[in-house]
């Protein structure tokens, strides 16, 4: 799956990061998806209230509702999910593992000392393995740029 | 037959059918009729020990199951359960 989201919404999920540091911030991605190639052109912030914030976030089934309700009313797609590593790389630890949905995108964002370091995005695989899936930055002028090394 | 609503990310696996009807019981046999008509979906919603992901929250109607009796809870024909995620993760 191709995936690209549009300079703002990354711009939001760095600010989110660095403002709920040394807590791990967490929302959802939206925008189009025709099967190929997600695009993600909205975020929306869940307040993230796990007792354990700085090391797990949690987002409550009634929030996902609200996701799937908001996605509907808007004409998006619900593309993911993001949510930050604070002083930690942006791979997916094992408890994201075992709690990772198929069929979405998972934006994970490195914050070293309050400041944003990376952020990288990863799909479950069929045999529940994690890749890494190339994320493009959308221009208006549609040149984009992959912020994958 | 009860009916189990199936959230977005988990269509793939139904041939994009949003509801599909099961066997009442317990809830978690009617979980498992879901996986027996749609065997992928099976690693999704149960771990290698055969128990509910920690994801996976069930609802009957607006209750959450664990208000209830867990996966023993009695299902009827009229009932329509709820598959809905809890996503969560982190670092640690």
């Amino acid at each position: 799956m191709q995936i690209s989201i549009e300079p703002a919404a990354l711009k939001e999920i760095h600010l989110i990061s660095e403002r709920t540091y040394p807590n791990e911030c967490c929302g959802f991605l939206f925008g189009t998806n025709d099967g190929l190639e997600s695009k993600i052109t909205r975020i929306r912030e869940v307040i993230n209230n796990d007792e354990n914030s700085r090391i797990h976030y949690t987002i409550p089934p009634k929030e996902f509702l609200k996701a799937e309700r908001f996605a509907l009313e808007n004409d998006l797609a619900l593309i993911g999910v993001f949510h930050s590593h604070p002083e930690h790389q942006p791979r997916p630890s094992g408890k994201d593992l075992d709690d990772a949905l198929p069929e979405l995108s998972y934006f994970i964002t490195s914050v070293h000392e309050g400041e944003v370091m990376d952020t990288r995005s990863w799909r479950l695989t069929d045999h529940r393995n994690f890749v890494e899936e190339p994320i493009e930055i959308l221009f208006k002028n549609k040149l984009s740029k992959s912020i994958t090394q | 037959m009860a009916k189990i609503i199936i959230p977005t990310p988990l269509r793939k696996f139904t041939l994009n059918q949003s509801a599909v009807a099961v066997k009442s019981g317990t809830v978690l046999e009617s979980i498992k009729d879901l996986t027996t008509q749609f065997p992928e979906l099976d690693k999704h919603l149960f771990n290698e020990e055969d128990q509910l992901r920690g994801f996976v929250r069930i609802f009957i109607g607006e209750d959450d199951i664990e208000d209830l009796k867990g996966g023993i809870t009695e299902v009827n024909d009229t009932d329509t359960i709820s598959i809905i995620p809890a996503i969560a993760g982190g670092t640690n």
